[in-house]
């Protein structure tokens, strides 16, 4: 191994910020060269701005200093002369493209050897990225095979080979999350090919949510939270609960204060072993009354349960019941009829029809509820939209006004409105905070604490763990599809749900 | 990230001058226009003016209306499919099926008038039915499933009637339809009216309607709020079937004969009317009353310049343009109300 000598990349005074929210301040950074380096931070720590700011997507606040290799990266860079530089980046979604051969995805974007006519010379082209998966040890990919008939195993190998032939002086490659598909015996495999890179002297930022993977591959951890830098450590000196910690900022004690626990004991909706595209073989309860919270790292199959009680993933296995009375969810209507409601994730997409009103939207589940006797009865409806809007303060109040001119605040709450407004048992909320000022989430969650006063069961699946911590009775933590772990009313911490989250294999 | 969508979501047009339609209505801002009954106002003042005695005549009035009947309900079909965000490229075909079959089967195989509409009917349904199916189960793109399908039934026309016209044994039945008056008024003037009535009824009236916008506008939102959305879609594809249809067999009734190439004709015209007809009423969203005015907007337009002495290929000139002059407005509303 090359002795680490002058830093791959040295990063001085960092600071990003976006419309007066700071994501990242004053940042410090060295990678050697021939070491992986791992970059840690709970989602929204300001890793992620970090990497854009260095693949030159974002442009730093004046004053920051950029070095790689030695050679200082001018203000004004982009991302189009990231290469130029020695900067490398494999992205999580690889951004290969299905359709081309291995050798015509890693030549894309440079010049590919033609010969007369503009002809492309595709035996140069293999040969030129059979070196190139050789030198990751991985003669046995084909040049000529279409990257979409590979493994995600050998994709996320050719994006590092492309990505590893782009910067032919490469002095640093950033990894993020490369594993995030892998099964655990490619992981292995891909380690292999990045301990081939440092050995050759680039030196390796490694992101990942997986702490058992940092500690194998890593030397070095730099951690980020709320865009500062917590520190720089050796894997070595760290212990994994030092690791965790250092992550989510707070000693392994109890935070807040535990509230006295309602009893909630009737149960609402009883799911028994259910079974869907992420989620495998899961069991809860809910019960009247209760707000639970649903908790777990990007994939881990959140998002999935809540479309799956919703009736918009299919149900592979398992029951649902009702209040005791199984329902059969085959299209979100069943779940309607059944007396549940969700509001779902990406407003912009699932949430509202941007083209409609206000008031359309917000009586789109009980359009026929107007229709009498062969006519809208437009008065009455307005009647109940200003009324609806009164009462979640949706603004400003023209029930006619288009959806998509509202404030993402006050979008939110008319679809809040639009599925609490009525008959309910289960009220599921995925992300209902997501893209909304802090005065309108304020109002959200506590239109949420007033529905379960009602007696509804209210399933809130959330990123944000200081929602879920302050608003729930109690947590269910997801990994992986699975439940692992649940954070009761007494103990209910940051620290107990990250440490949850991170865990790698389920205790069973 | 999320700030910026915001901000951008937060540009009102017009929006900062106050609530709208209280003084003078904001041009941007307001849903509702009336642009397009003025353009067919003036366009009839004006020929009327400049040829009093050949366009400003009651025959030339009937003429008119009863030859574009046939355009006014194929487009009141195709608008159908565009309300759920979708496109049947297959109603000028479907309206040459219609047309042949209807004539055919009375010229060849001697079938009465009754027999030879419904069995016309059924079969541009039935167009409808596997175009919406294609689209909404099969997930097959609109414009690949409907223009496959407008060439297949194109062929099927041709072999059906050899290429040649029917023009003999036309049932008095169905000339009938397309010749005679009913209070001084062409009869398919009269189907134009319950045409619109009915499809004016069921999309600005009924929960249906409401449905089939509310796909349009966005179809994971519908689908979420438990709206059968390939249902509704098929429906769509159905309903745009059976008016092309109906327009077929009107077209054979004014025209006492069944030729094999008078359908795709039609299908430019009809898509011409829905987009221009966007562009006024409820603007921005394709409608009954938009679509029904921009239809005799082009037809006056054409008919008065050809009666100044317009030369003869003035037809495909004027509606080219008048689609083409539609999609960009109605981008240009779209921009604008959901910046």
């Amino acid at each position: 191994m090359s002795a680490p000598v002058p830093n791959a990349l040295s990063v001085r005074g960092l600071s990003k910020t976006f419309g007066g929210q700071r994501a990242l301040s004053n940042v410090d950074l060295d990678v050697m060269s021939g070491e992986v380096h791992a970059l840690l931070g709970e989602n929204g720590s300001g890793k992620s701005t970090l990497v854009k700011c260095l693949s030159g997507y974002h442009q730093p606040d004046p004053g920051a200093r950029i070095e790689v290799g030695g050679e200082v990266l001018p203000p004004t860079y982009g991302p189009e002369s990231a290469t130029s530089y020695g900067l490398a980046f494999v992205h999580q979604d690889l951004g290969l493209i299905p359709t081309l051969t291995v050798a015509e995805n890693m030549l894309l974007g440079q010049s590919p050897p033609t010969g007369f006519g503009w002809r492309a010379k595709k035996r140069q082209e293999a040969a030129l990225a059979r070196r190139q998966l050789t030198a990751l040890d991985h003669p046995d990919i084909d040049p000529r095979r279409f990257v979409g008939e590979l493994s995600v195993a050998q994709q996320t190998i050719v994006a590092l080979a492309r990505a590893l032939y782009g910067a032919e002086r490469g002095k640093l490659l950033v990894l993020d999350e490369p594993t995030a598909s892998l099964a655990q015996s490619e992981v292995e495999r891909l380690f292999e090919a990045v301990r081939r890179i440092t050995e050759e002297g680039h030196g390796v930022i490694y992101i990942s949510h997986k702490l058992d993977e940092v500690r194998a591959l890593a030397r070095t951890v730099t951690v980020l939270r709320n865009g500062e830098k917590v520190g720089t450590r050796t894997v070595a000196e760290l212990s994994r609960a030092g690791l965790i910690e250092m992550i989510v900022g707070r000693p392994l004690e109890a935070l807040y204060p535990s509230g006295s626990p309602a009893p909630h004991t009737e149960p609402v909706l009883t799911a028994r072993g259910i079974s869907g595209r992420r989620v495998k073989n899961l069991s809860m309860t809910l019960h009247k009354g209760e707000i639970v919270g649903v908790a777990g790292l990007l994939g881990c199959g959140k998002s999935e349960l809540g479309r799956l009680l919703f009736g918009d993933q299919r149900l592979t296995g398992g029951e649902v019941r009702i209040e005791e009375r199984e329902v059969r969810l085959r299209a979100p209507a069943d779940a309607i009829g059944a007396g549940i409601s969700m509001v779902p994730a990406d407003r912009h997409r699932n949430g509202v029809i941007l083209d409609h009103s206000v008031g359309e939207n917000m009586t789109l589940l009980e359009t026929r509820r107007y229709w009498r006797r062969g006519l809208m009865r437009r008065r009455e409806r307005a009647r109940t939209v200003r009324a609806l809007m009164e009462e979640y303060d949706v603004r400003p109040r023209q029930p006619s006004r288009l959806i998509g001119l509202l404030s993402g605040g006050n979008q939110q709450k008319a679809v809040l409105a639009k599925w609490m407004h009525r008959d309910l048992k289960v009220l599921i909320l995925d992300e209902p905070t997501q893209g909304v000022d802090i005065g309108a989430k304020a109002q959200i969650l506590a239109q949420l604490e007033r529905v379960a006063t009602r007696g509804v069961a209210v399933l809130f699946i959330s990123e944000e763990v200081d929602d879920l911590v302050h608003l729930c009775d109690r947590i269910v933590v997801l990994a992986d599809g699975e439940v692992a772990g649940e954070v009761s009313a007494e103990n209910k911490t940051r620290n107990r749900i990250s440490e949850l989250a991170y865990q790698e294999e389920v205790v069973s | 990230m999320s700030l910026t969508k915001e901000q951008s979501v937060e540009v009102t047009p017009g929006g900062e001058s106050g609530p709208r339609g209280v003084v003078a209505k904001v041009p941007w801002g307001s849903l509702t226009d009336y642009s397009l009954p003025a353009m067919l106002a003036v366009l009839v003042a004006a020929f009327c003016i400049l040829e009093p005695q050949t366009f400003a005549t009651v025959q030339n009035l009937k003429t008119i209306l009863s030859s574009n009947s046939v355009v006014a309900i194929l487009a009141l079909g195709a608008l159908f499919p565009l309300i759920v965000g979708e496109f049947d490229l297959s109603v000028g075909a479907n309206l040459g099926l219609s047309l042949i079959l209807s004539t055919g089967l009375a010229s060849r195989s001697g079938l009465g008038a009754p027999e030879a509409i419904a069995v016309a009917l059924i079969a541009s349904s039935l167009v409808g039915v596997i175009n919406g199916v294609l689209v909404a189960k099969g997930g097959i793109d609109a414009f690949v499933s409907t223009l496959g399908m407008s060439s297949l039934i194109t062929g099927g026309v041709v072999w059906y009637s050899n290429g040649e016209t029917f023009a003999t044994g036309i049932p008095h039945g169905l000339i009938v339809l397309g010749r005679n008056e009913f209070l001084g008024v062409p009869l398919p003037v009269w189907f134009l009216a319950v045409t619109v009535a009915v499809t004016y009824y069921l999309l600005a009236a009924t929960p249906l309607g409401k449905y089939l916008y509310a796909v349009g506008g966005s179809r994971d939102a519908a689908r979420l709020s438990g709206l059968n959305v390939p249902l509704l879609t098929i429906l769509a594809f159905v309903v745009s079937g059976f008016l092309a249809g109906v327009a077929g067999i009107l077209q054979a009734a004014q025209l006492g004969s069944g030729s094999p190439s008078v359908g795709p004709s039609y299908l430019l015209p009809a898509f011409a009317a829905v987009f221009l007809g966007a562009t006024s009423f409820r603007r921005g969203a394709f409608n009954v009353p938009g679509t029904v005015t921009a239809t005799f907007v082009i037809a006056v337009g054409i008919n008065g310049l050809e009666s100044i002495g317009a030369p003869f290929y003035i037809a495909p000139v004027f509606t080219g343009a008048a689609l083409l002059t539609a999609a960009l407005a109605a981008r240009a509303f779209k921009a604008r109300r959901t910046a």
